[in-house]
């Protein structure tokens, strides 16, 4: 089992790696040149070179000699040792892990990202909680009573829920909840540490709104793969030697049936780690995924790149801990 | 000065997007509908909703219109626009200094003196070192994203890199510490105006955090930052150091911004005025296509509006150097065929979009004349086809527009392609991503015969219109804002002749009249709209009006009911 972690942690770097290289190709690509944008009107080729170094956008993207000379260069030899920007007679540190100075507000990228991270988790966690807990539920007991007026109408609610864009759910539970009926304020972030219930009440909509979409996709999936696991042989065997039904679905039936929602789980908490643009935007929440969409309009840069390869590492990181998770949920696997 | 930093205020990123590109002028309002309710009265805390952050509150790197306006909060310049709705907006006076300059020298001298006793917000009386300072960091590479007129107008300002490198401007002349001159390369009879731009604000050298200066400007105004986190919040508070200031008129105790918020929902809670919401007004994003109706239809909604044109025109440049369009009878003929009600419709009508434009200079620019050199706004295809044969082009042609893939961008291309097509003239549309728009229009050699665009003043004079866009000698091969490529002999000897006039009145009715003279017989842009916004306020709000140059709530006038 260790090895295998060690191995595929290898393989999660090489992984952020390609990311990395990927998106520096996309984005430091772009015919944009940020330079010409900052330097504006009455640009002269010797402001808008100055700009250029200060911005650390002056060397070749990717092929230079040496090798760390070039932007991507200076990029990964950041993230180990940091690195320095000259321009205008001033030098600015930033320290390992760098991931660059943002082109919008020439603050490091990493604190800034890193300041936003705990509301990315507060919105994420708590509705994977709430989708979990209804999605799975809501999916087994259709499962147990297929055909009743509680499959259809939970399945119906669940197919609503796979149906509406989080962002229409968002402006529709504001509008409902904080304009029409008042029963809350508009969302604004808390701190957990400050005043975990009113933490709690100012995430509620998102929670609500992000857990409606999933929880509808896992109730559909756990009674798919419920109904299927019931009608295996080996659960009539269960039943045929006598145990009770019970034990019959939560042993033999449940057990098999979580197996790929766990995966599945990983693939979209890890996604909502890297932050939930849509619910993030639509509430006002500085998380994640607001620097995302704020980085986007102003074509920073650094800022994207940043957000992406965070995205990518818990996506990676949830990847590889669902298939450590494997070997207890599924007997079948064993990594030894 | 360029748009807000989403662009939202006027309804579409795209575009707006790239004017941050463009770095262009700035907005002034045609004056507001709402009635401002005024009490007066000091106290309350005032609360800000922003879509985005602010793109810089360094005085030298602000250059977006909300920004500027917030920026009156924090710092003085030499002078600063009245705190008046409508024309009475436009007008400079006096701020940090005790005139409106004194020019010598066929205008290519200017001196100004400070007032006594003000002060920064750490109780340092201001001097005009810290102006020197300030005027001189904007041509600091380090520092960009500002206007650059100091670098472009003082001498020696083109080959100057900043003070950060051991050297000073000799052409900004500090005799003692209340007196300030500036020595020009050409004269500039509407330098009083350039000293309105807060790259003429005062920084004290030795807190000077350069890049971080961005986050907590040394405070010359009437509030100073308590707190600022990017991209999410800000609170200001009273600088008690502030003083001897005419214009701001200072009112809540305390200013909270909050950022990052949903256009949409910034109307729907700015609609509801439900508790803190109640003190609440917005800045950076207007009143979106789908709240307009809700606003019109509601008048408790509507008598907590203020609505008016923001100085922006919008329109579609003619690249005089391709193919057709360099013969101006092609051009003219073009003029008579476009459907401006439809351009006004795809950005969302008349309440939404803002007014049919006819001219270069938006009214609110000093100098505009009212005339109309071509069809009404429906626009007459007969005429404009007689006109395209007698032009040599009877069947017609094919030509590119270039947009942003937004949906107004694209909405208005499909608009002017459905004008063009009944004169038998068909549009090809290129799009591009908002981000990169301007850079590919700003190429000449990319850029094709169409290009949508938008342009605003950075004071509300033809200087900082009509050169800028239209002059042969702003062409560049790239960052390239004269989208026309206009480089016509006889404008640019007027323009020369103009810029150089001292007389104010003079100089205004020229470009009035060079404005006409060039739609007339160059007819190098197709001008469709005279910007538009609308902005929705809590009910607590008092002293709302749309400033007349910045086309937006005036930050200095704001209070709350407590």
């Amino acid at each position: 089992m260790l090895r295998y972690i060690i191995r595929r942690s290898i393989g999660v770097v090489a992984i952020l790696i390609v990311i990395s290289i990927i998106t520096f190709a996309i984005f430091f690509a772009y015919p944009s040149n940020p330079a010409l944008n900052a330097c504006g009107k009455g640009c002269n080729p010797d402001r808008l070179a100055a700009i250029e170094k200060k911005l650390g956008i002056d060397k070749p993207v990717f092929f230079a000699w040496p090798p760390s000379d070039s932007q991507y260069g200076k990029f990964v030899a950041g993230l180990f040792v940091g690195r320095d920007f000259e321009g205008g007679g001033s030098t600015e540190r930033c320290s390992a892990p760098c991931l660059g100075f943002s082109f919008a507000t020439d603050q490091p990228v990493r604190p800034a990202l890193m300041a936003r991270l705990p509301v990315t988790f507060s919105i994420a966690i708590g509705a994977a909680v709430m989708w979990l807990v209804f999605g799975v539920s809501a999916g087994i007991l259709s499962a147990l009573k297929k055909g009743t007026v509680f499959d259809r109408t939970a399945m119906g609610i669940a197919l609503g829920g796979v149906s509406l864009p989080s962002y229409f759910t968002a402006l529709i539970a504001l509008y409902l909840v904080c304009y029409r009926l008042r029963w809350l304020d508009y969302p604004t972030y808390v701190n957990f540490s400050d005043d975990p219930l009113n933490w709690a009440k100012n995430l509620l909509l998102p929670w609500i709104t992000l857990a409606f979409l999933f929880a509808a996709l896992y109730a559909r999936l756990t009674r798919a793969n419920m109904l299927e696991t019931m009608g295996e042989d080996y659960i009539r065997t269960a039943r045929a030697k006598g145990l009770p039904e019970s034990r019959v679905i939560a042993k033999h039936g449940l057990r098999a049936a979580l197996t790929p929602i766990v995966t599945i789980f990983g693939l979209d908490l890890g996604g909502l780690l890297g932050g939930a643009i849509l619910t993030e935007s639509v509430y006002g929440l500085p998380g994640l995924g607001t620097a995302a969409l704020q980085a986007i309009t102003k074509s920073d840069q650094p800022t994207i790149l940043g957000v992406t390869l965070i995205a990518a590492f818990f996506i990676v990181m949830a990847n590889l801990i669902v298939d450590v998770l494997y070997a207890f949920v599924d007997p079948k696997v064993s990594y030894s | 000065m360029t748009l807000n930093n989403t662009g939202l205020r006027i309804g579409t990123a795209a575009v707006s997007l790239a004017l941050l590109a463009t770095a262009c002028g700035g907005s002034s309002s045609g004056g507001s509908k709402g009635k401002p309710v005024t009490s007066g009265k000091k106290g309350g805390e005032l609360s800000v909703l922003l879509v985005g952050d602010f793109e810089h509150l360094d005085p030298q790197r602000n250059y977006v219109s909300s920004a500027l306006d917030f920026g009156r909060l924090l710092y003085r310049q030499l002078t600063t626009y009245k705190s008046e709705a409508g024309s009475a907006g436009t007008e400079i006076v006096p701020d940090l200094a005790t005139n409106l300059g004194e020019p010598s020298d066929g205008a290519k001298t200017w001196k100004f003196t400070l007032k006594d006793g003000v002060k920064f917000e750490d109780g340092t009386p201001i001097t005009s070192a810290d102006v020197k300072w300030g005027v001189e960091r904007s041509m600091s590479a380090l520092i960009p994203d500002g206007p650059q007129y100091a670098k472009q107008y003082l001498v020696g300002g083109t080959d100057y890199k900043g003070p950060y490198e051991g050297k000073d401007l000799a052409s900004i002349e500090t005799p003692d510490a209340k007196t300030i001159i500036f020595k020009l390369n050409a004269p500039h009879g509407d330098f009083g105006y350039t000293v309105s731009l807060p790259t003429f604000a005062p920084v004290p050298k030795a807190k000077d955090t350069k890049v971080n200066y961005d986050n907590h400007p040394v405070s010359s105004g009437p509030y100073k930052i308590d707190t600022y986190v990017r991209g999410k919040s800000m609170t200001l508070s009273r600088n008690k150091n502030w003083s001897n200031d005419d214009v701001r008129k200072a009112l809540p105790d305390t200013i909270k911004v909050q950022m990052g918020l949903d256009p949409a929902v910034i109307d729907q809670r700015l609609i509801a005025s439900a508790g803190a919401d109640a003190n609440a007004i917005q800045l950076d994003s207007s009143a979106q296509t789908a709240s307009i109706a809700q606003v019109k239809t509601n008048p408790e909604i509507k008598a907590r509006t203020v609505a008016g044109t923001t100085g922006f025109l919008r329109y579609i440049a003619m690249n005089t150097t391709k193919g057709p369009l360099k013969n101006p009878k092609v051009r003219q003929a073009l003029e008579w065929a476009i459907n401006k009600t439809d351009q006004q419709t795809a950005r969302g009508g008349p309440d939404a979009a803002g007014d049919i434009a006819t001219t270069i200079l938006a009214p609110t620019v000093q100098g505009h004349k009212d005339y109309n050199a071509y069809a009404d706004a429906q626009g007459d295809p007969t005429k404009a086809k007689q006109l395209l044969s007698a032009a040599g082009y009877p069947n017609g042609f094919t030509a590119t527009l270039e947009a942003t893939t937004a949906k107004k961008s694209q909405d208005q291309a499909a608009a002017f392609q459905a004008s063009m097509k009944k004169i038998g003239v068909t549009i090809k549309v290129a799009s591009v991503d908002s981000g990169v728009y301007y850079t590919t229009i700003g190429d000449i050699k990319k850029e094709p015969e169409f290009a949508i665009a938008a342009w605003g003043p950075d004071w509300p004079s033809a200087s900082t219109v009509i050169p800028p866009l239209f002059e042969g000698k702003q062409i560049v091969p790239q960052g390239n804002q004269n989208f026309a490529q206009l480089n016509d002999p006889a404008t640019n000897a007027e323009i020369a002749r103009i810029t150089a006039l001292t007389d104010a009145n003079a100089a205004n009715k020229a470009w009035g009249d060079l404005d006409e003279k060039m739609m007339t017989e160059q007819a190098p842009i197709f001008p469709l709209l005279n910007d538009k916004a609308i902005f929705i306020y809590g009910k607590n709000v008092t002293g709302v009006f749309l400033h007349g140059f910045y086309g937006e709530p005036d930050m200095a006038a704001l209070g709350v009911m407590k």
